[in-house]
C-alpha cells in the first residue's frame, strides 16, 4: 500500500478571519486550528495580538474573582467582562508610563487600554502624567500648516504640457516606423544594437583591407605566411627580417635552425622544415 | 487624511495622461505640502511651492514604474518620494543635522522674543512658532515617523516601509519623538490652554 499523500498547505486565513477566531481559538476545529497558527506563524502583527491575548489568558487564569462578583450569580462570561471593566489586573506604574502616548493616540488593544485606565485610576502620578501627556497632543495637533495655492495644480500641468506633446511626438514617430512589426522593444533594441556594431566592424575590416595612399602598410597582417608569397606581393619584410625584429637580445636569430629556403620566404613550407624534411 | 486614486485613474496618469495626472495631483497636494512643510518648511518657508512643484514632476516621470501588483500602496510611494527628496534638501543646504543619538533630547526651546510676563497669554503666532522649533529639533528620522503618524495619520506599517525599518522601530521613534516633544513644550503648555480653547 502506497503511502498517503501529504495534504496540500492549506489557503491563509488572512487577518480579519484570524482576529474574528482569536478569542474562540481554543473551540476551533483541527482544519481551522492549522490555518489559524499557519497564519500567526506567517504574519507578524497577528502573531504579536495572539501573543497578547495568551498573555491575557494567563493574567485571568492567575486572578482570582472578587467575592462579591462571584456571589453576583451572573453568568461567567459577564463575570470576566465587569471584572475586566472594574477590578481586572492593573497595569504597573512603569507599564503604564510606557503606553500613555499609545494610549492617548488610541493605539492600544481594548484589554491594554483597560489595564492602564485600571492603573491611572488608582495612581496619582500617572493620572497626573496622562492629562500632561494629552495636553501635550493636544498643543502639537494645533500646528497648522499652510494649504497649496489654488492653482497649484493648474500651474503644474501647464508646466507638464511640453513634456508630454514632446513625448508624444517621439512615440508618434516610434510608432509610425516600427508599427507594422509588434516586436517586443527589448528584441527592436538588440537587433538595431546588432546590425550598428556588424556595420561598424564591416566598415573597420574595409578599412583595413584597402591599400593605403603611400603604398605602406598599416598594419601588420599574419607573421607566419605560408610560402611567403603574401609577405612579398605586399612587400613586407620577409620572416627573418621579422623575426630578427622580434628576437630577444642576446639569445640569437630564432630561425638560426631553419633551412636558407624557408628562412629566405622561398620554400614550400614552414612545417615540413619544423618536421626536419 | 488623503484621498485614495481610482485605480482607472492611476492607470492613464501613469500612461502619461495630464487629466488623470491633475486628479493625482489634486488627491495629493494637501499631505504633500503639509508634511514638505513639517520636515523642512519651518527653514525655508518661501520654498514649500519650488520643491512640492519638483515632487510632483519627479512623481509624474516616475509614475509609470509604479507597479500597484507588486503590494506598495500608493501612498507609500509617494512619501518614499517626498522624504528622499526631504532629506536631500536638507542635507544639500549642509543644515545642523541632530544626531539619532538623542544629543538633543535634553534642549530647551528658546524662549520667545516677546518679552512676557507671568499672567501674559501667548499668541496663536507664538505658539506655533514653538511647536515648529520643537519639532525641528527632533532627529530628522524621528521627525518623519512622528509627522507621518500624528499629522497624516498613515498607519505604523506604512510609514515603516517608507522609512525602510521595522514597525517596532516606528513606535520607538515615535515614542521618543513625543517624550521629547512633551518635555520641550511643557514651558508653554499651560499657556496654552485658553488659546486652543
Amino acid at each position: 500500500m502506497s503511502s498517503p499523500l501529504p495534504r496540500p498547505l492549506p489557503p491563509d486565513l488572512g487577518c480579519d478571519r484570524f482576529r474574528e477566531r482569536l478569542h474562540v481559538r481554543v473551540d476551533l476545529s483541527a482544519d481551522e486550528r492549522t490555518r489559524f497558527d499557519g497564519h500567526a506563524a506567517a504574519c507578524r502583527p497577528c502573531a504579536r495580538v495572539l501573543l497578547e491575548a495568551e498573555r491575557l489568558d494567563d493574567l485571568l487564569l492567575s486572578w482570582r474573582v472578587p467575592a462579591a462578583a462571584a456571589r453576583s450569580g451572573l453568568p461567567f462570561e459577564e463575570r470576566v467582562m465587569t471584572a475586566l471593566r472594574g477590578d481586572g489586573p492593573a497595569a504597573s506604574c512603569a507599564e503604564a508610563a510606557a503606553s500613555l502616548h499609545h494610549y492617548v493616540a488610541g493605539d492600544l488593544e481594548p484589554w491594554l487600554a483597560a489595564r492602564v485606565e485600571r492603573h491611572v485610576a488608582r495612581c496619582r502620578d500617572c493620572a497626573d502624567q496622562l492629562d500632561e501627556v494629552g495636553h501635550s497632543r493636544r498643543v502639537w495637533l494645533g500646528w497648522k500648516a499652510p494649504d497649496p495655492p489654488p492653482t497649484f495644480a493648474d500651474e503644474l500641468i501647464r508646466r507638464l504640457e511640453p513634456e508630454t506633446r514632446a513625448a508624444r511626438r517621439r512615440r508618434q514617430v516610434v510608432e509610425l516606423v516600427f508599427g507594422a512589426v509588434r516586436v517586443p522593444r527589448w528584441a527592436a533594441a538588440f537587433v538595431l544594437a546588432s546590425v550598428t556594431l556588424l556595420s561598424l566592424g564591416v566598415l573597420k575590416m574595409r578599412g583595413s583591407l584597402l591599400p593605403p595612399a603611400d603604398g605602406r602598410p598599416t598594419a601588420l597582417p599574419t607573421l607566419i605566411d605560408h610560402g611567403g608569397e603574401g609577405v612579398a606581393r605586399l612587400g613586407r619584410p620577409s620572416l627573418p627580417a621579422i623575426a630578427a625584429e622580434f628576437a630577444p637580445v642576446g639569445r640569437g636569430d630564432p630561425t638560426g635552425s631553419l633551412s636558407p629556403d624557408v628562412r629566405g620566404g622561398r620554400s614550400g613550407s614552414l612545417r615540413s622544415a619544423l618536421r626536419g624534411e | 487624511m488623503m484621498e485614495e486614486l481610482e485605480a482607472e485613474t492611476l492607470q492613464c496618469a501613469r500612461a502619461g495622461d495630464l487629466d488623470a495626472y491633475r486628479a493625482f495631483v489634486r488627491a495629493y497636494e494637501r499631505p504633500i505640502h503639509h508634511t514638505i512643510f513639517r520636515l523642512v518648511g519651518s527653514r525655508f518657508p518661501a520654498e514649500i511651492e519650488d520643491i512640492a512643484q519638483d515632487i510632483f514632476l519627479k512623481l509624474f516621470r516616475a509614475l509609470p514604474q509604479f507597479d500597484p501588483a507588486r503590494g506598495t500602496k500608493l501612498s507609500s510611494w509617494v512619501f518614499t518620494f517626498v522624504k528622499n527628496y526631504c532629506f536631500d534638501v536638507l542635507k544639500r543646504r549642509r543644515l545642523p543635522l541632530v544626531s539619532l543619538d538623542g544629543g538633543a533630547e535634553g534642549a530647551t526651546l528658546p524662549v520667545p522674543a516677546r518679552t512676557r510676563s507671568p499672567g501674559d497669554e501667548l499668541s496663536a503666532r507664538e505658539i506655533q512658532d514653538a511647536i515648529a522649533r520643537a519639532v525641528d529639533l527632533l532627529p530628522r528620522e524621528q521627525k518623519l515617523a512622528f509627522v507621518l503618524r500624528e499629522y497624516e495619520g498613515l498607519a505604523y506599517a506604512e510609514i515603516a516601509e517608507i522609512s525602510g525599518c521595522s514597525e517596532g522601530t516606528i513606535k520607538s521613534r515615535i515614542h521618543r519623538a513625543k517624550e521629547a516633544l512633551r518635555f520641550r513644550l511643557r514651558r508653554i503648555l499651560f499657556d496654552v490652554e485658553g488659546e486652543l480653547a
